[in-house]
């Protein structure tokens, strides 16, 4: 069984902002809502001074706390790694979203809309593909990965197979695949390129990797 | 998708979202575009697009869009006011426009002003073709003031393009003065981006000279903070460096390369041969003067003094170097403020990777290899030194001879040998009798970019480029002292009809109360909006225009010169199409111009006809026949293009379902230079002492005085005119940016985008150095008054930060929205072009490029103010 992760180079990183609205496309998610997010600030005294652009999302943690708070089963790791959440089972509790040490989950209460007072058919389309109530995060478009796999496809390789965050990155600065492959691509970056996950120190085991 | 599905279809497109014009593909499920994505099979995006580009769905449905023509019916015209619009049907709207430009067809068709943005690319282009078949005149609506008059000069010279860049793929040094390539929208702002990403992760060194540290200067391996506008006085100091320090120069590019060796006269012109006038060279080893384009030239002298013909003569190149003696890196340091041996460290570090003599092998031919190139772009055009400045720039690529070769400065392609199974469109540059370039692609028009045709006196048009020849977007049609300007030159004809296509023109030029009067001064106006916004409320008629999503092109790429992929990445031409079809009463801007030709009469329309075969290049046997009687459709003529450069069975239909065709590139369509024979870059700018001489013959005698320095042949510093007038208290210079999220005005109605721009503590803010702050007591969050000195203030918000220069005031641009038609971007940002001037001792006296860094002041908001 593969162990899905992600590396993303913050060299070619430029802030865009491409992957989070591709993948606010992708699933559908309301005003307010983003699984990816690109956090920016700046390092150093002038004149010395770095911009810094740092792209987040859930890491899948393989030690996953989430996991380890939720009361309901609702959040759960996946044999592939993918940490999912059951939104049948999800109470709402928030547990999740508190516990979360990279703050990576947001509540969902109500579909809001994009332009106060006018609904359009942005919030339809989240209204068919989301709940109400519950906690929501990236899911590393686990539906794109099945049903390619499905199909014979190999995500990482294949764009139908391969995260929309991934596909739609002008820059090539995020990439896919089984960790647990040493001839994938993110196993070999991890290794060449060094690349280290966010707060190693927390013990989470993330796995979602950056080059910097 | 679910059981429900009743349509599962990707539509392949072109983004319309600035003028990358990066091919897309748009996901339609049951008649409703839900997503879009980059076209995979185009080569330089590779099936991925920018956050810009991912976003457009959210205009083409907002609810607020315009959706049925309307007409003012309170005939008060002003900024705030309500003009009280009543719809009417199409045919009102048509009938009272095509009325209105009946009226002056025959008499005085230059009264009609065209306006159109830039910011969709060659997309505007198309919009212009009716102006041209009226009659009409045209100019940018945008802000092209204060963005790229001077560099477009400059690439049209040297690179034979609108723009230029570093070859990304093999430049191993990069310096930005006041570029953005890479993370901006722009020219082939995808490609760029792409590009830079894979140069800075092959460990391309990215130096980039900028008062703020955000997204270029984010990226860079190094930020060199650097006061606005004197960028000019650093690459002058560096081209020093490189001929009297270093001697670290391309000894055989200046010589056979550049006009360097060309004989310059006392009277600053070039000596000329007595038979052909062609420019004269001295031959070292024969010891006598030859032309310069003489095959027997033993050695091309650089330096020393010579009579010939009885004059007392100089190579260029010993002038140049002579000049810029005296811009000493610490000169250039107190007027700059970057340190002086950060200035000599970064040129030696240039010199040096230019790597002089280096060869590569591309397609079995040779060339040379100079992986170095100095980018420019706004940020260092948009000042009253444009020309200059961006001339010292080009300097300092020339001396190391990096234009148009491999890993260099390379213009967008000016060679396209056309499509593959028809050769057709095709460009191929030539040279003048001097040696200069003629671009390959160019406008099919006959206003090209080079050469220049003699200025005139009395302009027939207000834009005025009879008289101006080198201006690009013209500053006479909303400067405030534009009356002093139509009286001295004795402008023929007044607007009488103006109609916009696009461009927010309230908020992307300056001074919105000018632009709102010389609005007010037209006695009709008309335009095609997205929305009611800000430049409506100055309207008598607008029509709603279909967003780029719902309209037809038929491509936005066949002008390689403008935003084709540069370096050695494939061709791509593809099609730009309607993936819904327009909703309610929207009409595509380019059907109603024809209509508007045909009921403006038969000599109009068959004029359009004529317009659309050159502009689209048609030939026999899909020419558009010039018959009145025949009425063609706007899908016709796109399938006639398609047909006619792609092949027969590559018609519109083939467009619609496959997007695009993409091929290798030649070599010599990627690097122009080593394949033009005794092509001259100029080192020494002897043509714009020609352009100064014959203007000032011209405008003196009616009372017009310019700045006449600055129409120098090796350029100099001149320093912000705002320098000279200022009282202490305004202390700061304005810059404002261009938002990696942003595109110009409209970017700001996009809720996804309002949303990432609100994650960046720095986006809508006023940003100030955090000392600066300090010493004047502000704290993050407060309301503050930024002041200009004419008495025009705006408020917005204090961010501190490190990464801006503290003499700065930093800005997004073309925030500041207060139309309600817009109701995401309210509140959002400030619209600090409301604080630049238009008038004649703020613009450029060569191009005429606006100065975008006026200084100002800034103080507390008080309370219940």
């Amino acid at each position: 069984m593969a162990r899905w992760g992600m590396v993303i180079n913050l060299k070619r990183c430029n802030g865009c902002y491409s992957c989070v609205l591709a993948c606010k496309q992708e699933h559908f998610l309301p005003s307010g809502i983003t699984f990816n997010r690109v956090l920016v600030g700046e390092k150093g005294k002038f004149p010395s001074v770095s911009r810094e652009t740092l792209p987040v999302m859930c890491n899948h943690c393989e030690e996953a706390v989430c996991v380890e708070v939720c009361p309901s089963g609702a959040t759960t790791r996946r044999d592939d790694g993918i940490i999912t959440i059951d939104y049948d089972k999800c109470m709402g509790c928030r547990y999740c979203i508190v516990a979360c040490p990279f703050q990576q989950r947001s509540y969902l209460d109500k579909v809001r809309e994009y332009f106060p007072g006018q609904e359009t058919h942005f919030e339809q389309l989240a209204k068919e593909a989301l709940q109400t109530g519950v906690a929501v995060k990236c899911t590393f478009c686990k539906d794109r990965i099945d049903k390619g796999l499905a199909k014979g496809l190999t995500p990482g390789l294949d764009r139908e197979a391969t995260p929309a965050c991934v596909i739609n990155c002008l820059t090539k600065a995020r990439h896919f695949g089984d960790l647990d492959d040493p001839a994938s691509e993110v196993a070999r970056l991890i290794k060449e390129k060094k690349a280290t996950p966010l707060h190693p120190e927390y013990g989470t085991e993330p796995s979602v990797y950056y080059i910097r | 998708m679910t059981a429900t599905t009743r349509e599962d279809v990707w539509v392949k497109t072109t983004c319309g979202g600035c003028y990358g014009n990066c091919p897309t593909r748009v996901h339609r499920v049951n008649g409703m575009a839900v997503k879009i994505e980059g076209e995979p099979d185009c080569p330089w995006t590779q099936g991925s697009i920018c956050g810009k580009g991912a976003s457009p769905l959210q205009i083409l449905y907002d609810p607020n869009r315009l959706n049925y023509p309307v007409k003012r019916t309170n005939p008060e015209k002003g900024i705030g006011i309500d003009p009280k619009w009543q719809r009417i049907t199409w045919e009102e709207a048509l009938d009272t426009i095509a009325g209105r430009l009946r009226e002056i067809y025959k008499d005085c068709p230059e009264a009609y002003l065209h306006q159109y943005t830039p910011t969709t690319g060659v997309l505007g282009c198309y919009m212009g073709i009716f102006a041209r078949a009226f009659g009409g005149q045209q100019n940018s609506g945008g802000g092209g003031l204060f963005c790229g008059n001077a560099t477009h000069l400059h690439a049209g010279i040297v690179h034979g393009a609108w723009s230029y860049t570093a070859d990304f793929e093999r430049a191993n040094y990069v310096i930005y003065m006041g570029a953005s390539k890479g993370t901006a929208a722009g020219h082939s702002s995808g490609h760029m981006m792409k590009l830079t990403a894979e140069a800075r992760e092959r460990g391309c060194k990215m130096v980039v000279f900028d008062p703020i540290c955000n997204h270029a200067g984010g990226k860079a391996t190094e930020w060199v903070p650097i006061l606005p506008g004197t960028d000019g006085a650093v690459c002058l100091a560096m081209v020093n460096i490189i001929l009297n320090e270093l001697g670290m120069y391309d000894v055989e590019y200046i010589k056979k390369e550049s006009n360097g060796p060309f004989l310059i006269g006392p009277d600053r012109h070039y000596v000329r041969d007595k038979e052909t006038n062609k420019p004269l060279v001295f031959d070292a080893k024969e010891g006598r003067a030859k032309t310069f384009d003489d095959p027997g030239v033993g050695d091309y002298a650089l330096t020393g003094h010579y009579e010939v013909n009885g004059i007392q003569c100089t190579p260029a190149f010993q002038l140049l170097k002579e000049h810029v003696k005296k811009y000493t890196p610490e000169m250039a340091a107190e007027i700059s403020t970057v340190p002086a041996g950060t200035i000599r460290r970064i040129a030696q570090e240039f010199a040096e990777a230019a790597s002089i003599g280096s060869t590569v092998t591309i397609q079995g031919r040779t060339l040379p290899l100079r992986p170095v190139a100095v980018v420019t772009f706004r940020g260092m055009c948009g000042h009253a030194n444009a020309w200059n400045s961006i001339a010292a720039a080009y300097l300092l690529n020339a001396v190391v001879g990096a234009n148009d070769v491999p890993g260099g400065a390379i213009g967008w392609p000016t060679r396209f040998y056309g499509m593959p199974d028809t050769g057709w469109p095709n460009y191929h540059p030539k040279i003048d009798d001097d040696g200069n370039l003629l671009g390959g692609w160019w406008w099919v028009w006959e206003d090209a970019m080079w050469p220049k045709p003699d200025p005139k006196l009395p302009p027939d048009k207000s834009t005025m480029r009879e008289t101006f020849p080198w201006v690009t977007t013209s500053p006479f049609l909303t400067a405030s002292d534009r009356e002093w300007w139509r009286e001295k030159t004795g402008l023929k004809n007044r607007t009488k009809i103006a109609i916009m296509w696009g461009a927010n023109q309230l908020m992307s030029a300056p001074n919105k109360e000018e632009v709102a009067q010389s609005l007010r001064d037209y006695p009709f106006v008309a335009s095609f909006r997205l929305f009611l916004d800000e430049f409506s409320e100055l309207c008598d008629i607008v029509l709603p225009d279909t967003h780029f999503l719902e309209a037809l092109f038929p491509s936005a790429h066949q002008e390689v010169g403008f935003n084709g992929p540069t370096g050695m990445t494939d061709w791509y031409v593809g099609i730009q199409q309607p993936v819904v079809p327009p909703q309610f009463e929207r009409r595509q801007a380019m059907e109603v111009y024809m209509e508007l030709a045909r009921r403006v009469g038969p000599e109009c329309l068959t004029s359009m006809y004529d317009k659309l075969n050159k502009f689209l290049r048609l030939r026999d046997p899909y020419k558009l026949e010039l018959d009145p009687d025949k009425n063609y459709t706007w899908q016709e003529c796109c399938d006639r293009g398609f047909k006619c450069w792609a092949g027969e069975e590559h018609g519109l239909a083939w467009f619609e379902e496959h997007g695009g065709i993409t091929w290798p590139k030649k070599v010599d369509e990627a690097y122009l230079r080593p394949f033009v024979p005794n092509l001259r870059q100029p080192i020494y700018y002897e043509y714009v002492v020609n352009w100064g001489d014959k203007l000032r013959a011209l405008i003196e005698p009616v009372g017009i005085d310019l700045e006449w320095e600055q129409f120098t042949p090796l350029p100099e510093y001149f320093a912000n005119p705002y320098d000279k007038e200022a009282d202490p208290s305004f202390d700061l210079y304005s810059v404002s940016y261009r938002d990696i999220a942003h595109t110009g005005s409209t970017s700001l109605a996009v809720p996804w985008i309002i949303e990432v721009s609100a994650t960046n503590p720095f986006t809508f803010n006023i940003q100030l150095n955090e000392d600066t702050a300090r010493k004047k007591g502000f704290k993050d969050g407060d309301e503050v008054w930024v002041e200009n000195i004419f008495g025009r203030r705006l408020r917005g918000r204090v961010k501190a930060m490190q990464g801006v220069h503290p003499q700065v005031v930093g800005t997004m641009a073309a925030g500041g929205h207060w139309s309600k038609s817009m109701p995401a971007a309210l509140g959002k940002g400030v619209c600090i072009n409301d604080l630049i001037q238009i008038e004649k001792k703020y613009l450029d006296p060569v191009c005429f490029t606006l100065e975008s860094s006026p200084k100002l002041k800034l103080y507390k908001v008080k309370e219940g103010e």
